[in-house]
This record gives structure tokens, C-alpha cells and sequence, in this order.
């Protein structure tokens, strides 16, 4: 007579009672030697596992993650019921999520505005942000906060960027014409349009 | 946020994230230092917070999301191995449960709850990548995370063993990203939460027999997977 699944799985968890357990033996009394191998074999697996996949881990940014709860949950209290709440505005990450594999860890934005209409007592403009990140495990995200007006930018899969990384002053030692991001964020303001504070955090996992 | 019976409040957000084993019972922690009064704080009971939530208290929520981030957090992390996916995904499952709590009669413990919403969150993003990959090739799914970024190796293991630990948990987490998502869920839910198989089932919304035949099958995959590699290991 072949024993259950559940019976299997209760001998491998050690869960059966010591009449239940001989009661199994006796059922497979030819087999009791694999069976035993195979209980070890999965309390080593299950200690393994346990290595290798964390029972609970903090997320990223903590207090952020809270406080973008707390804002998204203030926002649907104050939204009328009647209006279904539409895209998470976190989604938007997806449309610009890495585009290409290549060696550098380089993330390259650009934000500009465009004034959809002309006239200036009631115009509508865009703020659109580009990311772009040619090695694919590096992960870059654009967070909007409207109360703070603040932009950010964060990656992951990156070391801490240089304390002494500016964005319009750039790294010392490295050309202008060769720093796509002071280039972006040093364009003159005539041609650039008004923006929020762009401003970078990475992020790796540390252990 | 820390009820305060008195004293200093713990602002340490590390020391609010580590529920205790019970974390639906209200906790006490005193702290004593040279000079100091003793000190009280109470951290009320997830049903407390829970009531407190079904009366629109934000605040009481958020005392909830830290006290339960972390996990949620690491079984959406084991399940999709993205940790932008898992962040945003967490998001999500907290806004489900906060919309979802009206409806919460405790017939099951919160906890259970939420990893109920959150099996749910998550099952329903591996199931449209799934699909998606059906249609195209999208290595985002199957990737697993740089061994090395996982976890760190004890800093007393040798370079053997660190070799050794790292090869065992990429095979490991190799052989678990073979299992479809229902088996994969099964198995993180026993051996790595530890749950019993009852919980399984309400978590993912199953009989007892299906969690049990699930855990035989994935047990048996990983088995015919990983059975070399304690034998070289041994």
C-alpha cells in the first residue's frame, strides 16, 4: 500500500506520532532506508533554503516606503469614491525600465517641458523623464513627490554615488564634453525649460 | 509610531520591524538605563491596530505596515527575484489590504491575512509575466539576482566554503525558479516562513489536500534537481 502525500510530507516534517511513524515503517518496510535518506536529504535542503531565502528582509528606503503608502492611502481618502483610482504613478518606472544591456552602470535623464498650448493664460505643459541604464542589472526609478516638488531618481544594482558628485559641477577630473550628465543638467536656462530638483540616490542591497 | 506608556520613544525603525513570534499580542518593552526611570512602551495587538484601521485611522496602519514590511517584503523578494518589483509590489499589497479591511472579520489572524493578499498580489504578477512570456522572450522573469548580492558568507567561512555556499544557493535558487509558482509558493511558505499546512491553504486559497499534494510534487522536483548536489557535497 503506498502512503499519501500527506503521510510523506508529514514523515519529512518529523509530524507523524510514533505509532503513525511505525505504522508508515511497517508499510514500507523495504523502503524504510530510502525513506530515512530521503527525511535527511530535506532537513538539509529545508537549511539551506532557509540560507538562501530570507524570512523577512526590510525593504529599500523604509521610511519612503511607509510614507508612499501614507500618501497614496491620503490621496484615495481624499479621491470622490465614485472615481476609480487609475494607474499607480509607480508604473510609469516600467515604460522607462533599462533598454539595453552594455558594461557601464550609467544612467543618463533628461527632463524638459513642452507647452501643449500656446497661450500662456492657460497653458498645460509636460515634464517627461528619461532614464536610461545600459547595463540591465542596474535598475533606475523616477519618484515624483508633488508636495515636496521633487524629483528623484533611484537606482539599484549600483555602489553609493561619490559624495562629491554634483550634478551641474560634475566629477573633478572629467571633461564636460565628456559627462552626459552635467551636459544635460547644465544646459543653459534659456533653452531648459523650469524643473523640478533632480536628485539621485542608489541603492545596494548590504548585508 | 510607538504608543507611549512613558518615556523615550524607540524611533529605531529596525527594533519595530522584527515582530515577535506573536505578533497579534500586545507587547510590552521596558528599557532601563544608568539614571534613568524605567521606561514603557506599549505596542498594541494587530487586532487593536486593526479596529483602529476600520475606523480610518491611517496612523494605526502604518504601525501595521512597519510591523509586517519586512516580511511581506521578503516573500514577494523570494517569489519574483526583482527588488523593484518586490518594492512596488509590496506597495500594492498594503493598499489591497487597507482597501480590503472594511471586509476583515477576523476570522483568521491579520497576519495570515495579509499574507493571503499579498500570495495574491504576487501570483497575479507572475501569472501576467507568465503570459507575457508566452507571446515573447522576457529574461527579466527568470533572472535570479547576482549570487554574491543574496547573501554575504559568514565572515569566518574559508574560500572553500564560501564557494560552496554560494554554488549550493544558486543551484538551490536555480531549481526553485524551475517550479511553477503555485509549487513555488507551497515550498517558500513551509520551509522558509514555516508555516503549517492549514495556514498554507488559507493563505493561498486552497484545500489541505492540495497544499499537500503541491508540497509532494515540489518536494520531489527539487529532489530529482538538487540530489547531486549533496551527494558532491556531502
Amino acid at each position: 500500500m503506498k502512503p499519501t502525500d500527506e503521510q510523506w510530507n508529514r514523515w519529512i516534517d518529523g509530524q507523524l506520532d510514533a505509532q503513525e511513524e511505525a505504522e508508515l515503517i511497517a508499510m514500507q518496510a523495504n523502503e524504510e532506508t530510502a525513506w530515512r535518506e530521503d527525511r535527511a536529504f530535506f532537513h538539509r535542503l529545508t537549511l539551506d533554503l532557509r540560507r538562501s531565502f530570507p524570512k523577512e528582509e526590510i525593504p529599500p528606503y523604509p521610511e519612503f516606503f511607509n510614507s508612499q503608502i501614507q500618501k497614496r492611502l491620503r490621496d484615495m481618502v481624499a479621491a470622490p469614491p465614485s472615481i476609480e483610482p487609475g494607474v499607480p504613478w509607480f508604473t510609469w518606472r516600467r515604460w522607462f525600465l533599462p533598454l539595453s544591456a552594455a558594461a557601464a552602470a550609467l544612467v543618463l535623464v533628461g527632463v524638459w517641458r513642452s507647452n501643449l498650448v500656446h497661450d500662456e493664460s492657460d497653458f498645460e505643459r509636460s515634464e517627461i523623464v528619461y532614464t536610461y541604464t545600459p547595463d540591465e542589472s542596474v535598475h533606475a526609478r523616477i519618484i515624483y513627490d508633488a508636495d515636496a516638488a521633487l524629483t528623484v531618481v533611484r537606482m539599484t544594482g549600483i555602489e553609493p554615488l561619490p559624495e562629491d558628485l554634483h550634478l551641474t559641477s560634475g566629477l573633478a577630473g572629467v571633461p564636460r564634453e565628456e559627462d552626459p550628465v552635467r551636459q544635460v543638467a547644465s544646459r543653459p536656462e534659456t533653452s531648459r525649460p523650469e524643473q523640478t530638483p533632480v536628485h539621485f540616490t542608489s541603492h545596494r542591497r548590504a548585508y | 509610531m510607538v504608543y507611549r506608556l512613558g518615556g523615550r520613544v524607540d524611533s529605531d525603525f529596525t527594533s519595530m520591524n522584527k515582530p515577535s513570534p506573536d505578533a497579534s499580542n500586545p507587547r510590552h518593552s521596558s528599557t532601563k538605563g544608568i539614571g534613568s526611570q524605567d521606561t514603557e512602551t506599549y505596542e498594541p495587538p494587530d487586532h487593536e491596530l486593526v479596529r483602529q484601521c476600520q475606523d480610518g485611522n491611517l496612523a494605526a496602519f502604518e504601525e501595521l505596515v512597519t510591523r509586517y514590511r519586512g516580511k511581506v517584503y521578503a516573500m514577494i523578494l523570494n517569489m519574483v527575484k526583482s527588488e523593484a518589483d518586490a518594492w512596488d509590489l509590496s506597495q500594492e499589497a498594503f493598499i489591497k489590504a487597507w482597501k480590503a479591511l472594511p471586509r476583515f472579520e477576523a476570522r483568521s489572524s491579520f497576519y495570515t491575512w495579509l499574507y493571503r493578499i499579498t500570495h495574491n498580489v504576487t501570483y497575479d504578477w507572475l501569472r501576467k509575466q507568465r503570459v507575457r512570456a508566452e507571446g515573447e522572450f522576457d529574461e527579466s522573469v527568470q533572472t535570479s539576482v547576482e549570487a554574491s548580492a543574496r547573501t554575504a558568507p559568514r565572515p569566518q567561512a574559508s574560500p572553500d566554503e564560501k564557494l560552496s555556499h554560494m554554488e549550493i544557493r544558486e543551484r538551490i535558487e536555480e531549481a526553485i525558479q524551475q517550479l511553477s509558482p503555485e509549487h513555488r509558493a507551497v515550498i517558500l511558505l513551509k520551509e522558509v516562513d514555516g508555516h503549517q499546512y492549514n495556514e498554507i491553504a488559507e493563505i493561498v486559497g486552497c484545500s489541505i489536500g492540495t497544499v499537500m499534494s503541491r508540497l509532494f510534487y515540489a518536494r520531489k522536483k527539487l529532489q530529482s534537481l538538487l540530489k547531486d548536489l549533496y551527494e558532491t557535497n556531502r
